[in-house]
């Protein structure tokens, strides 16, 4: 045998055991498939989206579901790994499509990119898709670009603006009752150098400024920073009357609302997502008290629908639920009932009953917009503000989920 | 030259060609078209790195910043200007070949090996980061989409069509990029071209002294690596049709790519075809072990590498050894 | 016909050569003896172009070349054999010894090829081995026969006999002298004075980067500094 031939027979057996890989034969049941991130940076948000997405199937399965007809079809479900890549997310949804012949996707779980190339997949395979935590608005305006070739695409969350409104709604209900005083009308920003970070400062200037409001500074800090000075510094120069910071690290987040505090800055502060960190709190309640934030998605201490859900969760797993796993639950929720309502498996049938959802879960009241994603909002699923009181987090606004008023 | 090509390196070539020929006729299911058509596009991006890592023995680790400028210069023009992607793949080659000799040029003067790891590295994450700030017109993070597919051919009543769920037209286009690519590359390396190469990284002085000019030579390799890796990302963004920066200019395509050409065999010509093949197949294969997948993924890397120091393309078969010690003690006798 | 004039060669802020001074007449064999550290080396690599001299003249025919590059003198008929050899290990020997013609016409090359194993037979059985397996004498003919094939006037010769059993060292001087019969000078360095005076037609002394004495073979070898410091001979008085 020659030096070369050994390395082509290797590379000829692999090819063989691709091309050999046998179809599953074929189920009674309906198989619904879903891809997330199960490996990766992001495998701990994946972890609970497959247990959220797990738990309604079983509940649906053991007749403990939220049934549209008399005979709801019983259910399986198979969830691949995409790494967090696109690629293989297409790999993955691909193998679900031929080998497990799905009859609907649930994907991506988190990432807003890798759903850009999953909802080719739809008009491609004829196959219905509800994407579920994902929020980026460039889906939305994917899906409005073409709304013909995207008719089987559905987003199970709301559109990134969602935020920037509600820190803007709510800023505007504190000023007009006077709970606080807009003075100079000067706003500024501290974000980490993400989209996340800068979409959402965006966002919420645009909407101040249309009110009137001047956007003094908007400083961006790489990705878990914990050195502000020379942003603080800067602030202090300008002095703000509201400073929003935006930043997906607790670490960063504590760190900015100690030397925040240090400085004694006479302005209004309102953090965005990394509150909602467990160990935020923990660290730096000595310093936070006071401090708004948005948005308190998900509260078992404060919402006892929550905690039902969460103590489920930990029953089951051995692990709390958070938001990521009661969001899958609900988005799973929403793909049976459209398709126990549509039923048979007929595309369009399932297309046309996600668009006709109207279905109150543990986060929210889920109905989709003309846009294919679901709206937020007081109605529907809320954006709540919350603010630090004596060390605890209580929701302020909107003023119907309320714990306590503003301090 | 023999140790880098092996001893029938067009009759190898020549035999994946009639292997992949066959492929878009069997009915395949899209899965495994898929899943080939990805590892044709990591192989061409493979060699192309190993051009400059194996085969001039420059230790490049930023190539993944030319497969993004690929990538992102097609998908932009296309986009942007309505232009065909038949046409633009190759500008994109040039776009990437171009960046290449930009960063060539601060390459050559630099002597240290983990110095040029440094730089080459620091130039993929400047590239990541251009793209994830040019949000204008990259859309950053959020996601370049609208790519265009490369446009239908007509033969005769049937239409080929690509881009993803197009499994057979893609799977067409990546393959025939991948033979041609390769055979390229054969015919320019089995020269004088692939022998200064080769001199040049054995022993850069030698090289020197017989009239070999370094930096000509050097500059022309990156310009010729980064052009195959620019193509490949052309491709890839007309198949897979989004594309994010951290998604092609990531560190974690770092990772993967240099596993395959390690896996396969740095600076040899096949090498990273069977790596890229070894990690794109079975990391798919691996599905079936669910929650073991990364793991058993992981060990296998492992594995390869210490049965296989020099890769797989550097594999000798252990009874064809004895057989020539053995025929050696008869002569002897 | 190679003429070293006032080369000074520094190493960063190290100065190595302080005005060197040398010639190469066409068809002689030239000796650089020195101990080690003496900058015999640097020399070599100054005349080649490897090292470029802050200051001097190095000229090839009256051509001055200080400040052309390497790849320029194997056209005007210089090549070298590096010290260690610098064979590229993993190619086989033909193509080691033909990469040595590389500014030249392929056919060009054919020729002097031929030329070149008529003269060194001994590598003809390895032309397909590859070289780094070979040992280090036959190292050193491929890396001759590699310098030869740019079919040099002149061909320097960096430590040549490094590391070689004296049998070997014998050949290789017999090689060198057969080289020098066809017409090519050579200029070359080794550290033992009574091998470097006594194959040589003229030789230098060279001592912490300088040029201390010259002169033709027998009057190298003969001299009571040579005899003294580097042939450890004691003169007895008259």
């Amino acid at each position: 045998m020659s030096r070369l031939s050994f390395p082509a027979l290797v590379s000829a057996g692999l090819l063989g055991a691709a091309l050999l890989a046998l179809p599953a034969h074929a189920q009674e049941e309906i198989t619904i498939g879903a891809v997330g991130p199960l490996t990766g940076p992001a495998a701990n948000t994946g972890k609970d989206h497959r247990q959220g997405l797990e738990l309604a199937v079983k509940d649906w399965n053991d007749g403990k579901g939220n049934y549209v007809s008399q005979n709801p079809p019983k259910i399986k479900l198979v969830m691949e790994d995409t790494s967090g890549k696109p690629e293989v997310a297409i790999s993955a949804a691909q193998r679900l499509i031929t080998r497990e012949n799905i009859k609907m996707l649930i994907g991506d779980t988190l990432h807003s990119h890798v759903t850009l190339a999953l909802m080719e997949l739809a008009p491609q395979y004829n196959l219905p898709i509800l994407s579920a935590e994902p929020v980026s608005s460039a889906i939305a305006d994917k899906v409005l670009s073409d709304e013909e070739r995207y008719q089987l695409y559905w987003k199970g969350n709301w559109n990134s603006s969602g935020y920037g409104t509600a820190v803007h709604d709510f800023y505007k209900w504190a000023f007009d009752n006077k709970t606080l005083d807009p003075g100079d009308k000067k706003i500024a920003f501290v974000v980490e150098d993400t989209d996340y970070g800068i979409a959402n400062a965006e966002k919420v200037g645009e909407l101040f400024k249309a009110d009137g409001w001047t956007v003094t500074s908007t400083e961006t800090v790489p990705p878990a920073t914990t050195d502000f000075y020379p942003q603080l510094s800067k602030l202090r120069e300008a002095g703000p009357d509201v400073v929003v910071s935006v930043f997906t690290v607790a670490n960063s987040g504590i760190a900015f609302v100690r030397q925040l505090k240090e400085q004694a800055l006479d302005t209004s502060h309102l953090a965005i997502y990394y509150p909602t960190k467990p160990e935020f709190l923990q660290q730096a309640a000595d310093v936070a008290e006071g401090t708004y934030w948005a948005a308190l998605t998900f509260s078992s201490e404060l919402n006892p629908e929550h905690k039902a859900f969460s103590d489920r969760v930990q029953a089951e797993y051995g692990n709390p639920g958070t938001y990521s796993t009661a969001h899958a639950y609900c988005t799973m929720e929403i793909a049976l009932r459209a398709i126990d309502a549509a039923g048979s498996t007929d595309p369009k049938a399932i297309a046309e009953q996600i668009k006709n959802t109207d279905h109150e879960c543990v986060v929210g009241r889920f109905k989709f917009d003309k846009d294919h994603a679901v709206q937020s909002g007081p109605d529907f699923i809320p954006v709540p503000v919350a603010q630090i009181q004596g060390g605890k987090n209580q929701i302020i606004w909107p003023e119907n989920v309320a714990t306590s008023k503003p301090q | 030259m023999l140790e880098v090509f092996g001893r029938r390196p067009y009759l190898v070539l020549l035999v994946m060609a009639l292997l992949l020929a066959p492929v878009p006729l069997l009915q395949l299911n899209d899965y495994i078209l898929h899943v080939l058509t990805l590892f044709l596009i990591f192989a061409v991006f493979a060699t192309g790195w190993n051009l400059t890592l194996g085969i001039l023995g420059l230790k490049t680790l930023g190539h993944h910043a030319f497969f993004a400028v690929g990538a992102y210069a097609s998908a932009m023009v296309s986009h942007y200007f309505g232009v065909s992607p038949w046409i633009t793949i190759w500008l994109a080659a040039l776009i990437a070949a171009l960046t290449g000799l930009l960063i060539g040029f601060p390459i050559l003067r630099i002597r240290s090996m983990p110095h040029v790891a440094i730089v080459t590295l620091a130039f993929a994450e400047i590239v990541r980061l251009v793209f994830a700030n040019l949000k204008e017109i990259t859309r950053g993070e959020l996601g370049f989409w609208g790519i265009p597919p490369f446009d239908p051919i007509q033969i005769g009543e049937t239409t080929i069509r690509f881009g993803l769920g197009n499994a057979a037209g893609s799977f067409a286009v990546a393959a025939i990029m991948f033979v041609g690519v390769h055979l390229a590359l054969l015919l320019l390396l089995r020269g004088r071209c692939g022998l200064t190469f080769l001199a040049i990284r054995d022993a850069e002085a030698a090289a020197e002294s017989l009239g070999v000019r370094l930096a000509a030579w050097k500059l022309f390799a990156f310009a010729i690596s980064a052009a195959v890796v620019g193509l490949s990302g052309a491709v890839y963004a007309h198949y897979v049709l989004i594309l994010t920066p951290t998604s092609v200019a990531g560190p974690e395509m770092l990772i993967s790519l240099l596993a395959m050409i390690i896996v396969g065999g740095v600076g040899r010509f096949f090498g990273p075809i069977y790596g890229a093949l070894l990690l794109t197949v079975t990391s798919e294969l691996l599905r079936d072990f669910g929650d073991f997948r990364m793991l058993l993924y992981g060990a296998l890397i492992i594995v390869f590498v210490f049965a296989a120091p020099a890769g797989i393309a550097g594999l000798k078969p252990r009874f064809s050894r004895k057989e020539t010690e053995t025929r050696k003690t008869v002569e002897a006798v | 016909m190679l003429r070293l004039e006032g080369v000074n060669v520094h190493y960063g802020a190290t100065r190595v050569l302080w005005d060197v001074a040398m010639e190469v007449g066409a068809g002689e064999i030239v000796a650089i003896m020195g101990p080690n550290g003496s900058g015999k080396s640097t020399v070599l690599k100054a005349a080649m172009g490897l090292k470029k001299p802050s200051s001097g003249v190095v000229s090839l025919d009256n051509e001055e070349l200080q400040n052309k590059s390497a790849t320029l003198r194997p056209k005007r008929g210089m090549s070298i054999v590096l010290e260690r050899r610098r064979l590229f290990p993993r190619m086989s020997v033909e193509e080691n010894v033909m990469l040595g013609a590389y500014t030249r016409k392929p056919s060009e090359a054919r020729e002097t090829f031929r030329w070149v194993l008529d003269l060194l037979p001994e590598i003809k059985p390895h032309l397909n081995a590859t070289a780094g397996k070979l040992s280090g004498g036959q190292q050193q003919m491929v890396a001759i026969a590699r310098g030869l094939m740019a079919n040099p006037r002149v061909l320097l010769m960096d430590e040549p006999f490094l590391g070689l059993s004296p049998a070997m060292v014998k050949t290789v001087c017999s090689i060198m002298q057969m080289i020098n019969e066809r017409g090519v000078a050579i200029l070359f360095n080794e550290q033992n004075a009574k091998l470097s005076f006594s194959m040589s037609h003229r030789g230098y002394l060279l001592e912490s980067g300088r040029v201390v004495l010259s002169g033709s073979g027998e009057e190298m070898l003969d001299h009571p500094e040579v005899r003294r410091v580097y042939l450890g001979i004691r003169e007895t008085a008259a």
